[in-house]
Order: structure tokens, then C-alpha cells, then sequence
């Protein structure tokens, strides 16, 4: 998990990438740009913007912000999986394969979490963009505090992935078979 | 029914509604034989699948009961968490700092630090609790290890407060990311390597055995 160096950087870029894609897809609620943190503990800046509010010279004024670090949110994960899967103990071949299926699954959670974190930012007070019933709005709010702003839930997600792409069926059966044996 | 009317009925020909009942019953019979076969089969084709399925039901209880029961957030984390500082500090009295503890926070003239819901180790605990209820053995082999690995696993949360409060003391600069970095992450690791020593364990004596008998 050690910073290599410039492999955050890389890293970075290629999740602001991410990011505008996912992004773009909002774009019926409202518009969402990336911007520099104003805060040196982030490395990125969502900031909301409401088509409708639109300042003298027409441009789109800003209505939010919520200060991000895809370090915490996405390279953190995505170098604990990486770090699960170099360390199981299987050919290189099939760490190549869990790596390749890992890497997809990891990031289709980081893109739900950044999906969620918007849609948090579109619900809040102050924007109002997206309107949800109590409900909805309940279940929003547990989820970014239970499971996004959780690390721990992100790793353990981490967990799942490593073992679901790094174990195949033989290896899981002559590990049960051993146990059942004892057990007899 | 007397011993008469038992005769009786064995000597008469079925009827018409007694064949469908027992017509339907060898249905529901085959049926349910079926299904249990395809569920045997699920289970013997893809078992990782039913472990991961199983594990993750087990995941999804846990953090239903943390979210919905007033009993977990109100009783046992106002009582875990100033447990958690208190132990914690003792020990850092022990290490030599100038330590006061209040309700889950410890103050030194140096650093404080709080120990709050996330901080406490329950995550990774009841990580490796489903992990292993989830895994196909037997509940005799299940329970010592679910005693020994949460006890470590709480014993290790101490270890963390204790070091991140060292580190606040002596590297604040390296705090942040050694609090929301380096140890949650350590903490899942250990997590997954107590599941793998409790799987070592559970397999490993009978290996000793056969070994011993040939």
C-alpha cells in the first residue's frame, strides 16, 4: 500500500476519468464538475451545479461542493485487493486472471460509491436538486454513512472480491473435504 | 382406527380420491427430491457461491442489527467504547504517559484522542465471526474459534488505540494516515489471517492423525 512513486498520481488521473463518466451520467438532475481542493487533505473537488442559476455572464454558478480523495475512496482498495490477491498463494497465471476480474469488481464498487457520494451531494439541503421521499432519503443517508464514509465496509468489500476471483472450486473443495474428514 | 376396519380397507380396492391423494403425494415426494437434489447440487458446484452468499446474509444481519437495534448503538457501544479507552489507558499509563481517561476519550498534555463507533474493532470481529459460522464445518470445531479470534481481535484493537495514540504523541504528522490507512486495513488483514489459522487449525490435526495412523 506504500505510495510508489508516481503511481497515486497515475492513479489520480485515471479516477478523475472515471469520475466524469459517472458524472455525465447525472447530467438529467444536474451538472457536476471536478475542480482543485481548496482543502490540502483532499485531492479533488465535486462541485454541483443548478442548470438554472445562471450568473450575468451565463455561466452556470456553483450551488456545492463536497471535498474528495479518490486516495481513500478508490487506490486504498484497489492496493489492498491488489495486495490479498499477489499474496494467495497460486500460480502467476491465475493471480494474473484474479487480478484482472478483482481489479473490474473493485472498481464497479468505487464507481457506486462515487454514484452514491453525488446523488448525497444533489439530496443535500442547501441543493435540493434531487428531491426523494423519507424513505429514500433515509436509506441515502444510511448507506453514505454506513458503507461510504465507512472505510472498514470498503475493505471488507475487498475481502469478498479476493475471495470470490482468487479461489476456484478444487481449491475450496479440498479444503472442506479436510475439515469434513476431521469432523468424522 | 380398530383392528377390523384396518383389515377391511386393505382387503377393498382403492378409490378414486385415495389414488389421487397418494398420486399427489408421490408428486410432492419427487418434487421435494428434486429440489433437494439441485440444492446438494448448487451447493456441490458452486460452493464458494454458497459460502460468499452465506457469509454475505450473515454480513447483512450484522449490520442490520448494528443500524435498526437501539440495544447495540444505546447498551453496548456506551459501554464498549469508555472500555476500550479505559484499558487503553492503563496500558499508555503503563508506557509511561501522563494519562487521563474520560468516558471514551484519553487525554495526555501531549494528545487526545476518542475512541468512536468504527474505531472499536466490531467490523473486522464480526467479519471473522461470519466468516467462519459461514464456512461449511462443523458448530464444535466453529466455536473455540470464534472465542479465541474475537477475543485477539479486541485484545488487537488495544495495540491500535495505544500505537495511534504514540503516534499522535511523537509523528502527529503521520496520525491521519496511519488511523484511516494503515490500521484499518491491518485490522482486516488480521481478520483474514485469524480465518485462515482457524481454517489451518480445523483441518491441520487431522492430517497429524492420518499421518500417525499410516
Amino acid at each position: 500500500m506504500a505510495p510508489w512513486p508516481g503511481l497515486r498520481s497515475v492513479y489520480l488521473e485515471f479516477y478523475k476519468a472515471g469520475a466524469v463518466l459517472v458524472f455525465k451520467s447525472f447530467e438529467s438532475i444536474g451538472v457536476v464538475r471536478l475542480d482543485q481542493p481548496t482543502d490540502v487533505e483532499y485531492d479533488m473537488k465535486i462541485v454541483f451545479y443548478d442548470r438554472d442559476q445562471a450568473g450575468p455572464d451565463g455561466k452556470m454558478v456553483p450551488v456545492g461542493f463536497i471535498h474528495h480523495n479518490s486516495r481513500r475512496t478508490g487506490y486504498i482498495y484497489v492496493a489492498f485487493l491488489t495486495g490479498l490477491i499477489l499474496a494467495t498463494p497460486i500460480p502467476w497465471r491465475r493471480k494474473g486472471w484474479a487480478l484482472f476480474w478483482g481489479m473490474i469488481l473493485i472498481h464497479g464498487f468505487i464507481i457506486f460509491n462515487l454514484a452514491v457520494w453525488v446523488l448525497h451531494g444533489f439530496n443535500k439541503e442547501s441543493l435540493s436538486l434531487l428531491a426523494l421521499n423519507p424513505f429514500w432519503q433515509k436509506a441515502l443517508l444510511l448507506t453514505v454513512h454506513m458503507f461510504i464514509r465507512n472505510l472498514t465496509f470498503g475493505f471488507i468489500v475487498c475481502v469478498f472480491i479476493w475471495i470470490l476471483v482468487s479461489f476456484r472450486r478444487r481449491d475450496w473443495v479440498k479444503i472442506v473435504s479436510k475439515t469434513k474428514i476431521r469432523q468424522k | 382406527m380398530s383392528r377390523k376396519r384396518r383389515q377391511r380397507s386393505k382387503r377393498l380396492p382403492a378409490s378414486g380420491f385415495t389414488r389421487q391423494t397418494s398420486r399427489r403425494k408421490k408428486f410432492a415426494k419427487r418434487r421435494e427430491e428434486s429440489i433437494a437434489k439441485s440444492a446438494a447440487g448448487l451447493l456441490s458446484q458452486h460452493p464458494i457461491i454458497v459460502f460468499l452468499l452465506s457469509f454475505g446474509v450473515l454480513m447483512g444481519l450484522f449490520y442490520a442489527f448494528a443500524i435498526f437495534t437501539p440495544f447495540y448503538k444505546r447498551d453496548f457501544l456506551l459501554s464498549y467504547l469508555p472500555f476500550n479507552a479505559r484499558v487503553s489507558g492503563a496500558i499508555l499509563s503503563f508506557l509511561g504517559q501522563d494519562i487521563t481517561v474520560s468516558g471514551a476519550s484519553v487525554f495526555s498534555p501531549a494528545f487526545s484522542l476518542r475512541v468512536v463507533p468504527g474505531c472499536d474493532g466490531i467490523e473486522p470481529i464480526a467479519l471473522f465471526v461470519c466468516a467462519v459460522l459461514a464456512f461449511p464445518a462443523g458448530f464444535i470445531r466453529k466455536i473455540p474459534g470464534i472465542i479465541a479470534g474475537t477475543l485477539l481481535l479486541a485484545a488487537l484493537n488495544f495495540v491500535r488505540v495505544v500505537s495511534l495514540f504514540l503516534i499522535g504523541v511523537y509523528f502527529p504528522r503521520a496520525f491521519t494516515a496511519a488511523h484511516l490507512e494503515v490500521w484499518q486495513a491491518m485490522f482486516i488483514v488480521f481478520a483474514v489471517v485469524f480465518w485462515i489459522l482457524w481454517l489451518l487449525w480445523a483441518t491441520r490435526s487431522q492430517i497429524a492423525t492420518q499421518r500417525v495412523s499410516s
